[in-house]
Parts: structure tokens; C-alpha cells; sequence
């Protein structure tokens, strides 16, 4: 019974939605006007049976959850490391604050036509687009994380007789690491984007390729479930991070407590 | 249990430190503390908050290298392990008990598999052995303290720093955290250095209370308890330990009650 009431307690996440969803329905309802400017969400249903069935979607699918997954990983990778470089050294680290500033300003979008010319129509421009989307807030996520580590704790390393090295590896970096987290968490919304915007701007394939082909074609139920799955990606993605977190970082989520035991 | 049998000893001498403040003034908080603390001896400086006490643990952790006077040991050059239990038990959230523990044996570069086994042999001390695979954020403060005194020994120091070490605590925990440390003491012949503001806490674990008062931070009283056994049992030269606590107060009241 209990189970039952959590998990009705958690189906009640779906209700604004499902509301949503109902509204828009009865909306468009008979009226193929409204239908054509908004679509529906019996049209999308249709159209997701059909492209799923059809079979050619799914490799849409992979070949946008594959930029985003690359772009995601290398950006957030890359970002961290640069933000950890700039904690190691104070004095590199005030100067690159205004350039991370001007960085964090140029909209990705801009830098696609460039990004095609220098990488190509292939998946490596969509992966780049992606990373750069992701990379400048894991710059400053690692590097706030970093200072934030507590002088308490560093006191104590020092203490114990630890090296610099060991105080950023088994302090610095293990603090930043919700920071870190969260950033990844952030960035999964901005590999969708930039992976997305690199596909508009010029593809063959992929999720972004599809839902400018459908626009082009004003076709909006195929359009809307484009944006369907690329939120779907981003939901999956959210999951697994969770996933990854629960088992790799409990610690992060611990609030629970083993008294008496 | 510590490194080398040697009768070791810590003395501060003449030691002074001065704050720059930020409108260009200066903040005296230390003057002229001159004391020593020998192996096997557990020496507490008791004072109100805020009166220097953290900053004197710092000096003598070698962690402030910013101030007058000294700090020497005997033998002369002798090198030791220092152990620093922190005000605030210092966990490290994303570690469990274990690897807290383990912490200072891995600075140290122990191998992990010796690192492991002197980790465990702490905590079994302090009786935290099946907590071993829990977090900080699952243990209650006691038990927090524990493990915050296990990594402090584990690294088996001969200079013991403790900052507040039994704060929070309720009474039990208190004085089994204080056993604990007088055991290790002896058995280590460690130099150990508690700073406080209760004067309970001071009567329960030390061998010898130092009054700070004052601005600047001066010694302003010395009580030799040796002899005593844990806490709250009277002493032959203080009387009960109603009478000891007025002559400490009235030492912090009337710093010339009893020079050291």
C-alpha cells in the first residue's frame, strides 16, 4: 500500500503535464486551422508511430545523442581541467577572469558558420559546437568549486605533511566535485543546443536536420516531435547522470543517517 | 606507538602574534606565551573564544610561520609527526570513515594496503570499527569526534594538537573521548596541546591548565593536576572540583591569582 501511494505520489509529476497535453488537444479539436498552426498532440502521437515504425528516426536519433554525448564529455572535460589549471595558479587564473567573461558572452550560434568551415559538414563540427557550448561554464563551475574547497580542510592536509599535488587531488578536486556536478548537470541543456544549432546550420542527418526539414515543409507535428526527442535526450541523459552520481558519488546525495545501527 | 622512545618536549618561547587589520591598524592577540609541553603530558590553555587560542595551535602546527618568539623542540632538530584535530571535526564529506582515517597515512605515502590496516587498528580504539564503510553526513557529532580523532592518531604523532576536542559532546562521550586521549598520551609518550574555553573540559582531560586571558592573550595562571585520574575525582592541591573551577575563574578574574 505504501509502495502504491509512492508511486502515485510520482505519477503526480506527470499532471501539469498530462493537463497541458489535454488542453492543447481540445484546442485544436476540429479545428484544422488551429491544427495546422500549432499541431496537436494526437498528430504527434501519430506521426511517432509512424517514424518510429519507419525505423530511418532511430539513426537521427543516434547520430544527435552521439554529438551531444561527445560534446558533453569532451567540453565538461575539458572545462574542468582549465578551471582547475586556473585555481593552480591565482595569478593566470584574475587574468583569464575577463576573457572567460567575453567567452562566456559569444553566442554559439555566431561561431557556427565558422566551426563548419573548420571542421567540416561531418559529425566532428557538431561535437565541437557542442563542447564549446559546454566547456566555458565547467571553466568557471571547476574553478569556483576549487576556491570553494575549505581552508579547513587544507589546513588539515598541510598538517598531515600533504604536497600541493596531493591537497588539489585528494582535497581541491573532490571539493569541486559538486560543483563540477552541477555544471554537467547544466551543460547536458547546452550540448542539446549546440549539437542542435551545428545540425541547422548544416547537416545530413540528425535530429536538428530533421526538425529543419519538417519546418521547411511546415509540417509542425513532425517539428514538435523533433523537439520531443531532443528533450527526450536530454531527460535520458539527466538520468543517467543520476544514475552515475548514486553510484559513483552517494555521498552527494546522503541526508539519511545510521545511528544506533 | 609514536616515532622514537626519546623523552621529546615542545616549547613555546616568548611567542607573540599581531594581526594587520585592513584600515591599516594592528590587532595584538598573543603576547609573550612562554610554556613548554613534554611527552606523555597533556598541557590545556584555557581561555575565552576568540582570544587566540586557534591561533596559537596554528603556530605551533607550523602552519604560521608569521610571528615573534619561537617555537623549539628537544632533542634540538628532532623530527615529528604532528597530529591536528580541527574546532569543527574537519571531515572530509565525499570520504568514508575509513578513508577519513586513512587520509594522513596516504599523505604520508604509506602503502595502501598498511594504510588500510592502521586505519582500522584506530578506529577499533575509538570504537567506530563497524562504522567503517559510513560517511560523515551518517554519523551523529559523538560519533563525528571520533573519527575526527581517529585520523589525528592514526598518523600515531607525537605533537597532539586538539582544538576544542570535546565539544558537543555529551557528557559519556565526552569522558571516553578523553580516556582515549590520555590512553594514547601515555602509551605514545606524545606531547599533546588542547585548547578550550570550558573549564570542564579542561579539568576532565589535562595534566596541566593554563589560564589565557587578557588583550593580547597573556598566561595568566598554571595548575599542575597530575595525579589525577580522569576528571571530576578532586585533587589533594585544589580540593574539590567545586574549589578548583573558583580558582581557575578567579584566575581569568585576577590574572595574578597563581603565576606559572
Amino acid at each position: 500500500m505504501k509502495r502504491l501511494l509512492g508511486v502515485l505520489r510520482k505519477l503526480t509529476i506527470l499532471l501539469p503535464a498530462v493537463l497541458f497535453l489535454a488542453i492543447w488537444q481540445l484546442f485544436v479539436q476540429g479545428a484544422p486551422r488551429r491544427q495546422f498552426f500549432f499541431g496537436s498532440p494526437y498528430a504527434i502521437i501519430r506521426v511517432a508511430v509512424e517514424e518510429l515504425s519507419a525505423g530511418k528516426i532511430l539513426e537521427d536519433i543516434a547520430v544527435t545523442g552521439l554529438e551531444i554525448v561527445l560534446g558533453l564529455v569532451a567540453g565538461s572535460f575539458l572545462g574542468t581541467v582549465l578551471g582547475l589549471l586556473l585555481w593552480t595558479n591565482s595569478r593566470v587564473g584574475h587574468l583569464a577572469r575577463p576573457y572567460i567573461t567575453i567567452a562566456g558572452s559569444v553566442p554559439v550560434f555566431a561561431l557556427a558558420p565558422m566551426l563548419i568551415i573548420w571542421f567540416g559538414t561531418g559529425l566532428l563540427s557538431k561535437v565541437v559546437m557542442a563542447a564549446f557550448s559546454t566547456c566555458l561554464v565547467s571553466v568557471v563551475q571547476a574553478y569556483e568549486g576549487a576556491r570553494s574547497a575549505s581552508a579547513e580542510h587544507i589546513r588539515l592536509a598541510r598538517v598531515l605533511g600533504a604536497s600541493r599535488g596531493q591537497i588539489l587531488r585528494k582535497i581541491v578536486v573532490p571539493s569541486a566535485l559538486t560543483w563540477v556536478l552541477a555544471g554537467f548537470r547544466l551543460n547536458i541543456g547546452f550540448a542539446v543546443i549546440g549539437a542542435f544549432i551545428g545540425e541547422f546550420v548544416s547537416s545530413e542527418r540528425g535530429l536538428g536536420h530533421y526538425i529543419l526539414r519538417a519546418g521547411g515543409l511546415y509540417d509542425i507535428p513532425r517539428v514538435l516531435f523533433g523537439l520531443v526527442l531532443l528533450a527526450a535526450l536530454a531527460l535520458a541523459l539527466t538520468g543517467a547522470l543520476n544514475l552515475a552520481e548514486r553510484w559513483w558519488f552517494p555521498w552527494c546525495r546522503l541526508s539519511g543517517n545510521v545511528r544506533g545501527k | 606507538m609514536a616515532e622514537g622512545n626519546r623523552q621529546f618536549e615542545v616549547s613555546a618561547v616568548s611567542v607573540s602574534k599581531t594581526f594587520a587589520l585592513t584600515d591599516g591598524g594592528q590587532l595584538a592577540v598573543l603576547a609573550d606565551l612562554t610554556f613548554s609541553v613534554a611527552g606523555g603530558e597533556i598541557v590545556c590553555l584555557l581561555g575565552t573564544s576568540g582570544c587566540g587560542k586557534t591561533t596559537f595551535l596554528n603556530i605551533l602546527a607550523s602552519l604560521d610561520a608569521d610571528f615573534s618568539g619561537s617555537v623549539t623542540t628537544r632533542p634540538p632538530g628532532e623530527r615529528y609527526t604532528t597530529g591536528y584535530m580541527l574546532q569543527n571535526d574537519g571531515l572530509l564529506p565525499w570520504r568514508t570513515v575509513l578513508a577519513n582515517v586513512r587520509l594522513g597515512l596516504e599523505f604520508k605515502g604509506l602503502a595502501r594496503r598498511a594504510a588500510q590496516e592502521q586505519a582500522l587498528e584506530t578506529l577499533r580504539a575509538v570504537e567506530m570499527v563497524e562504522f567503517r564503510g559510513a560517511y560523515p553526513a551518517q554519523l551523529s557529532g559523538g560519533m563525528r569526534q571520533r573519527v575526527a580523532l581517529a585520523r589525528t592518531l592514526a598518523v600515531r604523532p607525537r605533537l597532539l594538537l586538539l582544538d576544542e576536542p570535546l565539544a558537543h559532546l555529551d557528557f559519556v562521550s565526552r569522558r571516553r573521548l578523553a580516556e582515549l586521549i590520555r590512553d594514547y598520551v601515555s602509551a605514545a609518550g606524545a606531547a599533546a596541546v588542547v585548547v578550550t574555553h570550558s573549564i570542564e573540559e579542561s579539568v576532565l582531560i589535562a595534566n596541566r591548565i593554563l589560564v589565557l586571558s587578557g588583550r593580547p592573550a597573556r598566561l595568566n595562571a598554571s595548575f599542575q593536576l597530575a595525579g589525577r585520574s580522569a576528571g571530576l575525582d578532586g585533587d589533594a592541591r585544589y580540593g574539590t572540583d567545586g574549589e578548583l573551577y573558583q580558582k581557575i575563574i578567579q584566575a581569568y578574574e585576577h590574572p595574578k591569582a597563581e603565576r606559572p
